[in-house]
């Protein structure tokens, strides 16, 4: 160790200088970054942080609040003139970065790439988030009209998803091959040179590595209040808090609940924090000959989610009743109560299931959820307590269309503020679950599931939404552990802290979210 | 000498044909990348629509053909998960590991050989045994460990150095130390016993009854002789650097082929995985051809007798 502590004073000084010190640019370090910045086909978690400051939708909303406050974005108004058609009027004066500006035919050719497509990647976003539109046409330079095979109660929602960011029509086809087609080619290349309307604009992406956002002086809306935002992957995270403390990086992303009072000692940082939109779930294959309703019932009454949330995120994470967040609005039901705590009704179940005695396999990867494994170990101990023997099995494979899995861990995140982009994206009867054979929803299930998604009231909606909780409950395929609490540690003079009207994990640095540099 | 340069390019040729192909069959023996890139709800139509966009669909043997005549017209294939060519990944990547990689290199060899002559003639004194101590620490402390260590000291507690990423010189103190420790180690014990075994043979007692100063005695005569077994040594340690390299990447966030093919293996990306071990390969077996040149070229027995290389 001797020989370490000689460069020591001269370190010293030259770090002092390489420090950034000016505050007109913003260093990130995050924990994970995505391999291709293209909003149409990236629904993950870590896609979710980069596009927001870089592109626009056509519908805005307002962050600040979790439920949905519609606001003019791209389309400065909009009006239903038929049940099933949508009519905008797009924002005259938009830029895209690369000088071009925007146009109806630039929201026509965005809409169209993902609904009319052989593109795999969209095709699968399409059938995920936008199965109903049929059709997208240009009235006049400033007007466009959206028709839904049936009348959309989603419409605003649907506008306003990440997926639906509109792009450069003329700049996308000419990136490769002919310039007058849109080819994969060009949606690939797309993905690493990426060209929006947002406040911000890619001047530097090396996928998996370093992003970097400069500001856009044509941007239509407030200016962006940073010159420069660097993005900065640091897989570790104990490197992630040592870069932090050192001063190398303003404010990194992914700090475990166990890891808050520690960054919260330094004087100079802090830690902003928020329950995020999105639920840890444990899920059953229902169609196991060993996971009977009655033992799937008695597992699901087992777990003292309470305790969990307790221990392992000091109290901070949600509990929930029923698959709900106050980000649904008017759909948000907390009163409903289809998930409990009730141990000695789930003993009791267990003798009316026959359980034989078979451990019963839990899935999870290593790292990949926080508290992931650590929770499976408690969730083991729980089920013991019910006579059920639980094998836990780490695998960094995804098992749901294994047709030996009997349990596993998942995330279930909101992709858009309805339970249609949440509970949805998995529960829906032909749905991934339904497809990958461990979830058979009956037809009374999947007549209610019709009623929830396309009727046009709210009441109808919530009744068929409690009726899709019931019946969830009654032979439960899934059950919602808790919502995360997720946190970033940053510099205390720092005025950011992640919003509840984002979808998870969203790294917004627009003008109205930072309220100081 | 050229017979001798032919016979091991023709082995060289049959390693590397032999490794790529078995990689391209294990690879895919290990899982389907669709279940490890997008595990979050993709439906079975989605799933399939997927392995069709990536060519894994067709016959594996197919897809082997395709690969070997994609290889011969220079064309290694786009990622899977980055959708650009592979080649493209690593030119990325590879300055970042290969300077760090020359910098360990570079310690390596100005630290461990003098300290392991050091240590051999000064064998019974204090200093030499602390030296000796210290290298055999670096033999023992993994990378990793020391990484997280120096990382505590050095940067959350003192802040003298950059804790993660690159770009300035201080960036490499600490990933080098971290990286170059245990060769450090090795080199020294290595040269240490080389140097004991060469100082007690005849012809040194020989150089020294001549009259020859002491310094041109041990370092002409003496190191000369011993350096034959330690760059052996040299040239197969070197090899266990890349995996060395990948753990240090991580803890450091140190963008490089190590942490490229981490991620490449624990996704099941095919591609980048199949090029990133056949860079590998040609570099475990170009460092084995230059330790073999090194050889002949200080040892004048091998240059001149044997053709098959012998002991590399």
């Amino acid at each position: 160790m001797i020989r370490f502590s000689l460069p020591g004073a001269i370190a010293a000084a030259v770090c002092a200088a390489v420090v950034p010190a000016a505050a007109q640019t913003l260093t990130v370090g995050v924990q994970n970054m995505s391999p291709y910045i293209d909003p149409g086909r990236d629904h993950s978690n870590v896609g979710s942080q980069q596009y927001y400051n870089v592109f626009d939708t056509l519908l805005e909303k307002d962050h600040t609040r979790p439920e949905s406050v519609w606001k003019p974005g791209l389309a400065t108004s909009w009006k239903l003139i038929a049940p099933n058609v949508m009519e905008l009027k797009l924002r005259q004066g938009v830029k895209f970065h690369n000088g071009d500006p925007l146009t109806a035919d630039d929201v026509v050719f965005t809409i169209d790439r993902i609904i009319h497509t052989d593109f795999a990647p969209y095709l699968i976003r399409k059938r995920d988030f936008v199965p109903n539109f049929d059709k997208v046409e240009k009235i006049d330079e400033e007007t466009i009209r959206i028709t839904t095979a049936k009348p959309e109660p989603l419409f605003e929602t649907l506008l306003n998803i990440q997926q639906l960011m509109i792009v450069p029509k003329k700049y996308v086809m000419a990136l490769t091959g002919d310039p007058n087609v849109a080819e994969a080619g060009d949606f690939e290349a797309f993905g690493l040179k990426p060209v929006g309307t947002g406040p911000y604009k890619v001047t530097e992406y090396v996928p998996n590595q370093k992003l970097v956002w400069q500001r856009f002086d044509g941007f239509w809306g407030d200016k962006a209040p940073y010159e420069k935002v660097v993005l900065t992957r640091i897989p570790e995270l104990s490197a992630r808090i040592t870069a932090l403390k050192n001063g190398e990086v303003d404010l990194i992303t992914n700090v475990p609940p166990d890891q808050i009072a520690q960054i919260e000692s330094d004087a100079k940082l802090k830690v902003e924090g928020m329950v995020t939109p999105l639920f840890h779930v444990v899920i059953f294959n229902t169609q196991h000959p060993k996971m009977t309703k009655d033992l799937r019932k008695a597992l699901s009454l087992a777990i003292d989610r309470e305790t969990l949330n307790q221990a392992l995120w000091n109290g901070k994470a949600v509990v929930p009743s029923t698959h709900t967040y106050p980000q649904y609005g008017p759909l948000y039901m907390p009163e409903l109560k289809t998930f409990r705590y009730d141990p000695a009704e789930a003993r009791k179940l267990v003798a009316a299931s026959g359980y034989d005695g078979t451990p019963i396999r839990f899935d999870t990867q290593a790292a990949y959820y926080t508290n992931g494994l650590l929770a499976a170990q408690a969730i083991q101990e729980m089920w013991a307590a019910i006579g059920v023997k639980m094998q836990i099995n780490v695998d960094e494979k995804w098992s749901g269309a294994d047709p030996t899995m009997m349990s596993r861990n998942w995330s279930n995140p909101m992709y858009f503020p309805d339970p249609v982009g949440s509970f949805g994206t998995m529960w829906a009867p032909k749905a991934a679950s339904f497809t990958e054979g461990r979830f058979e929803p009956n037809e009374a299930y999947a007549a209610a599931w019709e009623r929830f998604r396309y009727s046009t009231a709210v009441e109808d909606r919530k009744k068929a939404y409690a009726e899709l909780m019931e019946r969830i409950a009654d032979d439960p395929p899934v059950l919602p552990l808790y919502q995360p609490y997720e946190s970033y540690g940053m510099r205390k003079s720092l005025g950011w802290k992640p919003q509840p009207g984002h979808i998870p994990y969203v790294l917004d640095f627009r003008a109205e979210s930072v309220s100081a540099k | 000498m050229i017979e001798f340069l032919a016979g091991r390019l023709l082995r060289m040729t049959v390693t590397l044909v032999v490794i790529v192909s078995a990689v391209f069959f294990a690879v895919r023996l290990s899982g389907n990348p669709v279940d490890y890139i997008m595990p979050e709800g993709l439906d079975a139509d989605g799933r399939r629509e997927m392995i069709a966009y990536w060519g894994l669909d067709r016959p594996v043997l197919v897809q082997f053909e395709l690969f070997w005549r994609a290889m011969f017209e220079g064309n290694f294939g786009l990622g899977l998960v980055e959708r650009r060519p592979v080649a493209e990944i690593f030119a990325d990547r590879l300055w970042q590991s290969l300077s760090l990689l020359v910098a360990t290199l570079a310690v390596t060899i100005v630290v461990g050989i003098p300290v392991g002559i050091f240590t051999a003639l000064r064998r019974r004194t204090a200093v030499g045994g602390v030296a000796l101590l210290a290298a055999f620490l670096g033999y023992a402390v993994p990378n990793f460990v020391l990484a997280i260590l120096m990382l505590l000291i050095f940067s959350y507690t003192l802040h003298w150095l950059p804790s993660s990423g690159s770009g300035t010189l201080l960036h490499y103190v600490m990933p080098t130390i971290a990286l170059s420790a245990f060769f450090v180690a090795a080199l020294v014990r290595y040269t240490r016993n080389a140097m004991l075994d060469v100082l007690s043979q005849d012809y040194m007692r020989t150089a020294r009854a001549k009259g020859l100063p002491e310094r041109v005695v041990i370092f002409k005569h003496g190191l000369r002789n011993a350096l034959i077994p330690v760059i052996t040594v040299l040239g197969l340690q070197m090899t266990s650097l890349v995996a060395g390299a990948i753990v240090v990447e991580t803890v450091f966030a140190w963008h490089g082929v190590g942490d490229l093919l981490i991620h490449a293996t624990l996704r099941r990306d095919y591609p980048v995985l199949q090029f990133g071990v056949l860079a590998i390969a040609c570099a475990v077996v170009a460092i084995n051809l230059l330790v073999d040149l090194a050889y002949a070229a200080i040892d004048p027995r091998i240059r001149f007798g044997r053709t098959d290389g012998g002991i590399a």
